[in-house]
């Protein structure tokens, strides 16, 4: 049996006055499915939210949710929680009333309402706390609560509104464990709206990356990390971010040759085998040749691997290294930019020196140079 | 940061010069009101009264004789005008408040209310007073009930909008998610976080209709609707003016607001909002 999607976006537009906000979005989730909504400040992924609780209502297009039609619908008739950036607990009633404020409001019979209350507060390790007023609560129990609040009612979907922005950055790492767990064990389905591209990638089941109120591309996690649809998503997903460096490259029979400038006048030249050359425009040209900082190593720890003909190595004059306990970065200045190689952590480099780089370019990506469309 | 000796005295000075300022003339309704009649028209005036006298007090206080009855009776009528018309005005306030708010309700309408309590109430006075006498509503609590709350409603409202207006939005929508109506979520939500506005503007609104003195001038002519201030002016236009009655009386109607500002001030000082949104 087919299953029904539990949220269907189609061709929905949002302005305010000659601002258009979001433009064009269209998606579907399959239940279950953790979506997670990213792009940087102002590109439309909390007013999407916001379109999708009804809080927004929406210029034109239409909104389903568990396949009825709730493009007009008040929140409270949508059949979804939330989970807000400022928690927004009721201040003056106790953390039991704040989880069971829902089923108050629906005149659920206390017993069952005491018992569901229960039940979540045991999930999220809350059951201690019952009786005290959010303002006894530290930040990260806080948003326990919030999440209690949300989960008690057992709605069809889930929305989170960058929940853990106000957290310190170790309890930040200690909820989306905690979030992705609740996820695994309850089948939850969760459209969750970040700025923060580790949160996307470490919760999502699938990512969904918006620039300038237009959805840029939607895909898992691997998918938007290896294949990028084009440069925003590339720079915008992982960290360091890849390096997008100008390379002129030209089809050279069944590979492609690749010559990128370097600062010191030595360019590194590079063949890639994996890309059909078809793919790249007749002719020499310049493009923009992404690379992750890991597809860029030390020759020295790849010994093994070096037969592989998508591992060529060339020397690198080091710009800066940075040691960072687990690897160390070290900043080339190729193609006009500082791409970042990441090392061993017990690599004898230093900076201004030349190194020998290993570059995997099994897992290259070509943009256009003016559009940053993936080639 | 330490003060010399010097910044200290001009300091504790200062202060005792705004007390001695603001306090000296209840002061001197206190010792007037204690005084022995000779003492308060003695040329040069005698500020230590010679002998303590309560009996005023206890004449005001007691039902025996007209002073006691007129002075309880204004006292009923005052709690009355002016408690109900601060209940009305209130109840009234707080939803438009909230439709001004958050619902969008036209600012011109609020400006429009407000510009009723820029004309001077001589304006109001004759069509009022003509309608009430149409209606048969002279000298009666009601009537001033139903004038003060008029009165109170522009600025209540105002003042109630304007602490709405800061109250955290996410915390109502977060209430409606969960399915609960606007007058639930007013309710239970919205007014427990407005408690302190709602304390102050209660505590400013009684205050006002407790001193009118105008329109119950007007409008009442005898014990069943006579409210406190008229009931002084009564007492001062005798044929014999006794100051120091006039002094008990002013003395005893200045408690019932003082001790509604002191039961009041533990909502308007402390902060109910903390803990609702990140803190």
């Amino acid at each position: 049996m087919q299953q029904t999607s539990i949220l269907t976006i189609d061709s929905l537009h949002k302005t305010y006055g000659d601002v258009a906000v979001l433009k064009d979005i269209t998606l579907t989730m399959e239940p279950g499915e953790f979506l997670v909504l990213v792009g940087p400040s102002g590109c439309g992924k909390s007013t999407l939210l916001s379109c999708i609780s009804g809080l927004t209502e929406i210029t034109s297009g239409a909104i389903g949710i568990a396949g009825k039609d709730r493009t007009h619908d008040e929140p409270a008739d949508r059949d979804i929680a939330m989970v807000f950036q400022s928690y927004a607990l009721f201040p003056n009633m106790s953390v039991a009333r704040n989880i069971g404020f829902g089923l108050e409001v629906r005149k659920v019979a206390e017993a069952e309402k005491k018992q569901k209350v229960a039940e979540v507060a045991e999930l999220l390790k809350i059951a201690q706390l019952l009786e005290r007023k959010p303002a006894e609560l530290s930040g990260g129990q806080r948003q326990r609560v919030a999440m209690g609040r949300a989960l008690v009612r057992d709605p069809k979907l889930f929305l989170f509104d960058e929940p853990l922005s106000n957290l310190d950055a170790k309890l930040r790492v200690t909820m989306r464990t905690e979030i992705k767990r609740i996820h695994q064990t309850t089948g939850a389905s969760i459209v969750y709206v970040t700025h923060d591209q580790i949160e996307a990638m470490t919760l999502a089941s699938r990512i969904v990356v918006m620039k300038d109120g237009v959805i840029q591309q939607i895909g898992t996690p691997q998918e938007i990390y290896n294949t990028p649809v084009n440069a925003f998503v590339a720079d915008f997903m992982g960290a360091p971010s890849m390096n997008l460096m100008t390379a002129q490259v030209a089809r050279d029979g069944d590979r492609i040759r690749i010559e990128i400038p370097a600062a010191d006048g030595v360019p590194v030249e590079l063949f890639d085998y994996g890309t059909p050359p078809e793919r790249l425009p007749d002719g020499h040209g310049n493009v923009l040749v992404g690379l992750r900082p890991e597809a860029m190593r030390d020759a020295a720890q790849m010994n093994g691997a070096l037969n592989n003909r998508h591992i060529q190595t060339a020397s690198c004059l080091l710009d800066v290294v940075e040691p960072a306990g687990a690897d160390t970065y070290a900043v080339i200045n190729l193609g006009g930019k500082e791409a970042v190689a990441r090392l061993s952590a017990d690599a004898d480099v230093q900076a201004g020196e030349r190194t020998e780089i290993a570059f995997d370019l099994s897992k290259i990506s070509y943009f256009d140079m003016d559009s940053g469309v993936r080639l | 940061m330490r003060r010399s000796l010097s910044q200290t005295l001009v300091l504790y000075g200062c202060a005792a010069l705004l007390a001695v300022f603001t306090l000296a003339p209840l002061l001197w309704l206190v010792v007037m009101s204690i005084s022995a009649p000779t003492d308060l028209t003695e040329v040069p005036l005698r500020w230590i009264p010679s002998q303590v006298d309560f009996s005023r007090y206890a004449s005001l206080l007691s039902l025996e004789g007209g002073n006691g009855e007129r002075f309880l009776s204004a006292l009923r009528n005052s709690l009355l005008t002016a408690g109900g018309a601060t209940a009305a005005a209130l109840l009234l306030a707080i939803p438009a408040a909230y439709a001004f708010s958050r619902r969008r309700a036209s600012m011109v309408l609020l400006f429009a209310f407000l510009a009723t309590i820029m004309m001077p109430p001589i304006t109001y006075i004759l069509p009022l007073y003509a309608t009430f006498s149409t209606f048969g509503m002279l000298n009666h609590t009601i009537t001033l009930v139903i004038v003060y709350t008029a009165m109170l409603l522009p600025f209540a409202t105002w003042l109630m909008k304007a602490n709405i207006d800061v109250l955290p939005l996410e915390v109502e929508q977060a209430a409606f998610m969960e399915g609960a109506s606007t007058p639930y979520t007013i309710r239970e939500v919205v007014l427990p976080l407005a408690l302190p506005a709602i304390a102050a503007t209660a505590m400013l609104s009684f205050l006002v209709a407790w001193d009118e003195f105008f329109y119950a001038l007007i409008f009442t002519n005898d014990l069943s609707a006579k409210t406190l201030p008229v009931a002084i002016a009564d007492f001062s236009a005798g044929r014999v003016t006794d100051y120091g009655v006039i002094a008990s009386v002013g003395v005893l109607a200045t408690l019932p607001p003082a001790i509604l500002a002191i039961a009041f001030q533990k909502f308007i000082v402390s902060g109910l909002v903390a803990g609702s949104v990140k803190g």
